[in-house]
């Protein structure tokens, strides 16, 4: 299924990912999260809060 | 099953799939392949998604805030709010892999060293101070380069390298700047001259399952920061400090960050939130299989 880059607008096809999942953008390379699967949809990734970490 | 469960009770078998709760602030292949894992295994698994939890404090137990669940594995990026759900759990007596103390005295670089100092690891001279002048100081007596830290937050973001007072300075006085109160705790370390890469040691329940270097031009070896990663072989030196300093902190789970000085090697830093995808690349063992199983093992056992 086929997903718009919110940032840059490129289209592509992303498939098998999960809801939550972090992908990046392969003609901008931003971050961006999986809002829905069912259609695909992606949205820019939550923006780093100064407590984040590993 | 085998083992005693963590109130030492003798356990008895559950009756349907254990359910585990993988809490996240968002999914990436450490948590992919974790949930994966569960699924392979015949796990009931869910993603806990900490920007979509109401924890209800006031409740006795963990369903009322959505959190019915045997066992809860944290992988949330976000220390405040992995923090408060881990106290949380505890307190409905849902076991976590890795505690809420092991959690608080790793988020935090200055709990951080006093537990590794505590238990007489090598770690890097650290001192802390809370304000500019006194911070001065601090960099004067462990020498320049000094290197900054933020006690809170990793992913090598706003670490600094004072080559000299008027630079400490100058880094100092914008940290305080930032305004979170948090900024205003200054965590001054020795700059410890070792090659350009870092070790990345892997431990599940007292045991290193990998290990891994890090290497990069810029002096902050960080995997988030693009550093690259090839396969470590896990010395004697290597697992008795890993393990050693994940003893330190009480923490089951943990990705040890180890530096090669020019008298042995030494503890940078324990990550209860430790990322493995680097070491993914690099090495053979199943991480994610294995973070599943030990979770398995400590799944609250209670009447199906
Ligand atoms: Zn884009």
């Amino acid at each position: 299924m086929n997903v718009t880059c919110p940032e840059c607008g490129a289209e592509w096809e992303l498939s098998g990912v999960e809801q939550g999942e972090i992908v990046t953008c392969p003609d901008c390379g931003v971050d961006l999260e999986v809002l829905s699967t069912n259609p695909v949809s992606v949205g820019l990734a939550p923006e780093e809060g100064e407590d984040w970490g590993e | 099953m085998t083992g005693m469960s963590p109130n030492g009770h003798a356990p008895t078998p559950l009756t349907r799939p254990v359910r585990l709760g993988v809490l996240v602030s968002y999914l990436r292949p450490e948590e992919k392949a974790i949930l994966a894992a569960a699924r392979d295994r015949g796990i009931e698994v869910a993603p806990i998604f900490d920007r979509q939890l109401v924890i209800d404090l006031s409740s006795p137990d963990a369903p009322g805030s959505g959190l019915d669940f045997d066992v809860v594995l944290d992988r949330c990026v976000a220390h405040s709010r992995s923090g408060y759900t881990l106290r949380a759990l505890q307190r409905w007596g849902i076991p976590t892999l890795n505690s809420a103390e092991a959690v608080r005295l790793c988020d935090d670089k200055a709990e951080n060293s006093l537990a590794l100092e505590l238990a007489g690891i090598p770690h890097p001279r650290t001192l802390l101070a809370f304000d500019v002048a006194s911070a001065l100081q601090a960099c004067e007596t462990v020498g320049y380069p000094a290197v900054l830290k933020p006690v809170t937050g990793s992913w090598g973001r706003l670490l600094a390298r004072a080559n000299g007072p008027e630079q400490a300075r100058a880094i100092l006085e914008q940290k305080k700047e930032l305004g979170s109160f948090h900024h205003a705790i200054f965590y001054v370390q020795e700059y410890v001259e070792k090659p350009d890469r870092d070790i990345r040691v892997y431990v599940v329940a007292d045991r290193v399952l990998a290990a891994s270097y890090r290497t990069a031009k810029h002096w902050v070896t960080n995997a988030a920061r693009g550093a690259e990663s090839i396969p470590c072989p896990v010395t004697p030196e290597i697992e008795d400090l890993a393990l050693r300093a994940c003893a330190a902190v009480g923490a089951r789970l943990a990705g040890i960050d180890l530096i090669e000085t020019r008298d042995g090697l030494a503890v940078v830093e324990v990550n209860t939130g430790g990322e493995f995808k680097g070491l993914m690349t690099t090495t053979d063992v199943d991480i994610a299989g294995v973070i599943v199983d030990e979770a398995v093992s400590m799944a609250r056992v209670r009447a199906a």
